[in-house]
């Protein structure tokens, strides 16, 4: 990954920002054609989710006709980003109202959830990262580890289930769903939080204790530096990089979690828009929050990748 | 109603099973309740705010479309008035009619409307608004799936094929009159005008707000949508300009959408919802705890559960075989599964509805019989199928103890565990899903919903996903749509031969269990389900 970058970016800055957004472009393309597919190859009656299961021949003809199911899938396909460049996404079969402002309206809620999700995730993973890795070898590594590994087993939704009860029903502290003040927003961000920076944690401390280790870290010591001056300077700061790769390699799962999370607190967010679509078999709303994760993630790693000369001047100044 | 989006708490409520230790659902006997347990004394009260959760998104507020989901149905009847509408019974009362009068030969309503009749905007309702909505729901380009219902008004055919500007069947002689002309007798007509898509619209609205009409419901019903957050609450107050003067008796309703059935229980137990429906996975925490089952009641759903299969290949299409299936399935089994929550299907008519016969036999648990039917048949040694089910915890063990019961006698049965979107697309289909578990919920309160819906050819893959046709039945259900005299006595009888005819494996009527606030009056509508007009709060 990392070589991969610096070979990209001896090319020049310009060329390799340029080579990153048509490759993100590529991407959004190929998700989005992907999930078209899956969606008509796999078994799937979309005009029984437009009448509620229920449809006589008569009708069947009217819907097929009114969303365009009697085409060929290839001018479906061509269709859809017809629409697309126009900026509709097409209406939902459920609520038979347009795709894009249905999501539009719920990327704040998702958005807030995310960022202090992921605020969480670094603030726990890499706290006890560095703790750990310090005192590596210690019972209290061991310990910090050990809740680690619990953090990493527990599932987001069984995490969301014992915060709900514990601080919002046997201490009713927290609101147990919804979305409304900061209050609202505590439990599910740590729900985040506390399953993600399990991963970080464990990461840093890796990359940590590695680095400790290293040639530089020893030259560092046996010129006198203090140990928190090398531990800031050299072994921090060369574990960072990793957890910033991390952050783009996971924002997929990172967001799956965010839908676990979104539907345990009744979150209005897209994850739940997505999953509430996903079961009532809503095509356009399945396609519209496939496509909007998928600019989030590639723009998301997109910043990263840009990100990246900044961090590592070695890799821009080639 | 057939399908309406299900909530998938599966994976959740088993998950709440861990840190509550409860122990999965045994033949705990339920206690007893009556319709009304524990509601509050003394006359309504006026005033305060009603709430209550839903695991779904409601999907909309536009009459054309807000018949296939309970959330959407509720909500709409709350803002919308029709001509005829219910008591808290199924006895049809006047809404926006103040009376009406059939006609010697039953083929025509004349409806008498209350005058001074205003939307919630303080704009004037006429006669003619009921016109344009019906025609709404008619006209093909609305795509309303109710649009059937109304095929038997005169002209309805040929509106619907653009010939004429409105339906010719409709006449408004003057502001507050309104006659319908149908082809034929109908004697649920007015039934069908107390379901959302006959609910009054306002043109001028409807004309305003195009396709987003559904985020601008304009009506004359008790309650106007004051907000609607996508995934967050809906919230109803009252229609200052309601017709009738003291009612409705809430001052606000609050609906959560999508909060899991766990979490609602959760939430009621801290006090912060009216009522809850009693979750499979809530049973001990509600149901049996004394502390709340004393404002639980019991609802009998308008529903038939059944084991279906594809009528019309082998070896289904076999009578003996379908009737050695009924006898195979041990019903009483069921309902211990369903921690009593049932009661055994012994005809396709739901115990709530005219016409369900009390003494009906149906299939009485007979492993023996149902063997022998099977040898009759030419299967003496059973064949090999596949049950398709969803896959939430309870369906599944309903699917195990069939699967169980079919293969003492012979029938293996594999089970198939499928999420519900799976599950509703290929269960109608051919090839598919050779047996299925699945119900029938009602749209109006007439046995003719259910026998049309599930036997008729013309629903075949839809309704119909047994792909069942019996010329005999077949006439004998179109009879019954128009049949008035001796309607009761007619319905009993067909289903008595169907239920000869198995053309599903009988399984049984459900029960919903729900508890409320001491405070709150509230009861399940047996149409309407949730009918927050006539809920109030001491």
């Amino acid at each position: 990954m990392k070589r991969g970058r610096a070979e990209r970016l001896r090319a020049g800055l310009p060329r390799y920002i340029a080579g990153r957004v048509v490759w993100a472009l590529v991407a959004v393309a190929a998700v989005v054609t992907i999930t078209f597919l899956l969606i008509y190859v796999i078994p799937s009656n979309p005009i029984s989710a437009v009448l509620g299961g229920r449809a006589n021949a008569a009708q069947l003809a009217i819907i097929e006709r009114q969303y365009g199911f009697n085409q060929p899938v290839w001018l479906q396909y061509l269709h859809f980003w017809r629409q697309l460049v126009h900026g509709n996404l097409g209406y939902s079969f459920a609520s038979h109202e347009e795709v894009w402002p249905a999501i539009s309206s719920r990327i704040g809620a998702t958005a807030l959830l995310a960022v202090s999700g992921l605020f969480l995730e670094l603030l726990f993973g890499v706290t006890a990262g560095i703790f750990a890795a310090r005192a590596r070898g210690t019972y209290r590594d061991r310990i910090t580890m050990g809740v680690v590994i619990i953090g990493l087993g527990v599932p987001p939704f069984l995490m969301g289930l014992l915060l709900i009860y514990v601080f919002a029903f046997v201490w009713p502290i927290f609101p147990i769903s919804g979305y409304g003040g900061i209050s609202h927003l505590v439990l599910p961000s740590l729900t985040v939080g506390l399953t993600g920076g399990a991963y970080y944690a464990r990461l840093l401390r890796g990359q940590l204790v590695e680095a400790m280790d290293a040639d530089y870290v020893r030259a560092s010591r046996s010129r006198g530096a203090s140990e928190s001056s090398i531990f800031v300077r050299h072994t921090l700061r060369n574990s960072i990089l990793v957890i910033v790769t991390w952050i783009g390699m996971d924002l997929g799962y990172f967001l799956s979690g965010i839908i676990a999370v979104e539907a345990i607190f009744a979150w209005p967010g897209i994850g739940n828009l997505a999953y509430q679509a996903i079961s009532t078999y809503d095509t356009p709303m399945i396609l519209g929050t496939v496509l909007v994760s998928a600019v989030a993630i590639v723009t998301m790693n997109l910043i990263i990748d840009l990100l990246y000369p900044l961090l590592d001047p070695r890799l821009a100044r080639r | 109603m057939k399908h309406k989006p299900y909530a998938c708490a599966l994976a959740m409520a088993s998950a709440a099973l861990i840190f509550s230790g409860w122990t999965a659902s045994g033949a705990s006997s339920i206690p007893k309740a009556n319709a009304f347990a524990g509601e509050p004394s003394g006359p309504p009260v006026r005033g305060g705010t009603f709430k209550i959760a839903t695991a779904e998104d409601i999907p909309t507020l536009d009459p054309a479309f807000a018949g296939y989901d309970v959330g959407s149905w509720s909500m709409t009847i709350s803002i919308f008035s029709s001509l005829v509408d219910y008591g808290t019974g199924l006895t049809l009362k006047g809404d926006l009619a103040k009376s009406w009068t059939l006609s010697p030969n039953q083929k025509t309503y004349t409806f008498h409307l209350r005058s001074g009749v205003e939307f919630s905007d303080g704009s004037p309702m006429t006669a003619s608004d009921f016109t344009f909505s019906i025609d709404r729901i008619v006209n093909p380009k609305t795509a309303s799936p109710g649009s059937y219902l109304f095929s038997n008004i005169v002209g309805a055919a040929q509106y619907a094929a653009g010939k004429t500007k409105t339906i010719s069947g409709i006449e408004t002689p003057n502001n507050t009159t309104i006659v319908i002309n149908l082809v034929k007798p109908q004697p649920y007509f007015p039934n069908i005008l107390a379901m959302p898509y006959a609910r009054v619209m306002s043109p001028a609205q409807v004309a305003k707000w195009g396709s987003a009409i559904s985020q601008h419901p304009l009506g004359t019903g008790p309650f106007e949508l004051k907000s609607w957050t996508s995934g967050g609450n809906m919230v109803l107050v009252r229609n200052p300009h309601y017709f009738l003067p003291g009612r409705p008796y809430l001052n606000e309703v609050i609906v959560e959408q999508d909060v899991p059935d766990q979490t609602q229980v959760l939430e009621y137990q801290r006090g912060e919802l009216n009522a809850v429906d009693i979750p499979p996975s809530g049973f001990e925490q509600l149901a049996l705890n004394s502390k709340y089952n004393k404002t639980m009641n019991v609802n009998y759903d308008a529903t038939t559960y059944y084991l279906g299969m594809k009528d019309n290949i082998k070896p289904f299409n076999n009578l003996k075989v379908r009737q050695a299936l009924n006898y195979a399935v041990d019903k009483t089994r069921l309902i211990q599964l369903l921690n009593g929550r049932g009661t055994v299907a012994n005809g396709l008519v739901p115990p709530t509805l005219p016409g369900f016969n009390a003494k009906a036999k149906g299939y009485a648990y007979d492993p023996a019989k149902a063997k022998k039917l099977l040898t009759e048949a030419g299967y003496p040694h059973g064949f090999s199928t596949t049950i398709w089910t969803e896959n939430d915890d309870q369906s599944v063990e309903i699917a195990q103890s069939i699967a169980a019961d079919l293969a003492a006698v012979g029938v293996n049965a594999k089970v198939d565990a499928l999420n519900a979107s799976t599950f509703v697309a290929g269960e109608g289909k051919q090839g598919q899903a050779p047996m299925f578990i699945s119900y029938w919920l009602q749209d109006f309160p007439d046995a003719y919903d259910f026998f049309s819906n599930l036997l008729l050819k013309q629903n075949w893959g839809g309704s119909n996903p047994f792909y069942y046709y019996n010329p005999t039945i077949e006439a004998a259900i179109e009879n019954l749509e128009f049949s008035d005299t001796n309607r009761t006595q007619e319905i009993e009888t067909l289903d008595t031969e169907v239920t000869k005819q198995a053309p599903f494996v009988y399984l049984y009527h459900s029960i919903t269990e729900y508890v409320h606030k001491s405070n709150t009056f509230f009861y399940i509508h047996p149409v309407h389900l949730w009918r927050f007009a006539d809920y109030w709060i001491k």
